[in-house]
């Protein structure tokens, strides 16, 4: 009779290798996706896709990432398979100027936001099939789904509006009217809020995603591109692209705690799953930067290929 | 000068080759090395209104609030009907000598870009001299699937490209006169 601790052993010898975190930052420059272990801070792989990706979206356990290839409007599909390796498995046409990318919660469907043709390709994750295609505001970019998977929310950068879908029924619930050119969004569960980076007018807006309105907004740095907030709804960052910082507030009190200076145009924005770290791709000086979310200092700083965006859910949630 | 004008006589020349996608941010880089010390290079550039002083193209750059993020440059070029553009300051840090601004308006036959970013940097060789690095974040000046020629993304790096080595070299030129 084998002991628990022998058990033990063995679950753990199953685990895949680089069982730690792993970050998935889109290298527009390069048409690749670099993974980076967020716990040893190194580069592992450089992943080939289509042309100049932005957006990304991680399933939850990292089986699979997503990302848009604006250049050649597809989507690319990356396997991660037990072993630890990584594999593409697909790439398919996605609407005209795919750049936003989202999954849900369950790890289903994939969202793809079509930039010219103002409207999102629903995926199935399994097949890369297109299921439906939802009508949005014009040029939807960012998107999150609600915790329960019921609501998609689109951030529609033209149309300063938020449009909130029931997916069940594939109709427009609400389309609420947020700042200027909105474009990275933030389910925060405490609250609940939807935190709106509004590129143009220089802030972001707070929503109530049950009641589908704003609630307030809160001045931040130029361009701000995308968010990011604690689990315990403590603190949000944004980045600010035309600023090279990343602003931090207090998300309870909403009162300014920081602003630091990052790599130049930083972007895509995420808290690490430890909570411990803000990680930020910054466009133009081609690294990742990681923020300690107590100290509000940059701790470390890695070299990345050209041009790293990560827009979207980059680490598996 | 007809610097900025060498893109648009490429394309009436049907030079550059029509692309059909999506707008990407395009990101150009140029830098030049120059036989002088930083601190000496930086006080030729570090006044965000002294690009007319550096820049060949560059008839005058007036600035509403000197050397202050906000501060708003207006640049009026040595070209027909000395068209204007106006640039914003972002950040700036004399320690690092380096600033960041923004164009706020420009016609795209001027220059054919849009959403445009900027960073000028001085920074020490290790040998006594000094590299200046200017680079630039921007799209396109047609954001369409399918781009007119003279507004895609070759022209935009073209345009961009050339106002960079025309005021790096001429900075070099300048900085190193005996």
């Amino acid at each position: 009779m084998k002991s628990a601790w022998a058990y033990l052993t063995l679950a753990l010898a199953s685990v895949p290798a680089h069982a730690g975190t792993l970050a998935y930052v889109t290298e527009q420059g390069d048409d690749s996706v670099a993974v980076v272990d967020v716990d040893s801070w190194k580069v592992l792989e450089q992943i080939k896709v289509g042309r100049k990706p932005a957006g990304v979206a991680v399933a939850p356990g990292a089986t699979r990432i997503f990302v848009s290839n604006p250049e050649s409007a597809t989507v690319s599909a990356i396997a991660r398979g037990a072993d630890g390796q990584h594999k593409v498995v697909g790439e398919v046409k996605a609407g005209q100027g795919p750049l936003g990318i989202a999954i849900d919660r369950a790890g289903r469907q994939v969202f793809v936001a079509d930039w010219y043709n103002d409207d999102v390709h629903v995926l199935d994750a399994a097949t890369l099939g297109e299921t439906r295609v939802l009508k949005v505001g014009r040029s939807p970019s960012g998107m999150t789904t609600s915790p329960d998977d019921k609501l998609l929310f689109v951030a529609n950068r033209e149309s300063d509006t938020v449009s909130v879908i029931e997916l069940a029924t594939a109709k427009t619930l609400a389309t609420i009217a947020v700042g200027k050119a909105p474009f990275g969004v933030a389910y925060d569960e405490n609250g609940p809020r939807l935190w709106v980076a509004n590129v143009q007018s220089g802030d972001v807006s707070v929503v109530d995603p049950v009641a589908f309105r704003e609630m307030r907004r809160v001045k931040v740095g130029a361009f701000p591109y995308g968010v990011a907030v604690t689990r315990d709804g403590a603190r949000a960052f944004v980045t600010n692209q035309h600023a090279d910082s990343v602003s931090v507030i207090d998300a309870r009190t909403y009162a300014p705690l920081a602003t630091l200076n990052t790599g130049a145009y930083p972007e895509g924005i995420l808290i690490s799953p430890d909570q411990t770290r803000a990680l930020v791709a910054c466009w133009m000086d081609d690294e990742l930067d990681a923020i300690d979310v107590s100290s509000l200092k940059i701790v470390k700083r890695l070299k990345l290929g050209s041009g790293p965006r990560a827009f979207g859910q980059f680490i598996a949630p | 000068m007809k610097l900025l004008l060498t893109a648009a006589v490429a394309l009436a020349l049907g030079l550059l080759a029509a692309q059909a996608h999506g707008p990407t941010r395009q990101k150009m880089i140029e830098t030049v090395d120059i036989n002088k010390p930083v601190d000496k290079v930086w006080a030729l550039v570090k006044d965000f209104d002294a690009i007319a002083k550096w820049h060949p193209v560059i008839a005058s750059s007036k600035a509403t609030k000197g050397n202050e993020p906000g501060s708003i440059r207006t640049l009026v070029l040595k070209a027909p009907g000395n068209p204007e553009i106006i640039e914003q300051l972002l950040t700036y840090s004399d320690a690092d000598h380096t600033y960041h601004y923004q164009i706020d308006t420009v016609d795209v036959k001027v220059l054919p870009i849009q959403n445009y970013s900027s960073w000028l940097k001085v920074e020490d060789d290790g040998h006594g001299g000094s590299m200046v690095e200017w680079k630039g974040a921007y799209y396109r000046g047609d954001q369409r699937n399918d781009p007119v020629p003279e507004l895609n993304d070759d022209a935009a790096n073209a345009a961009v490209k050339g106002v960079y080595r025309a005021g790096l070299d001429n900075l070099k030129k300048i900085a190193e006169a005996p």
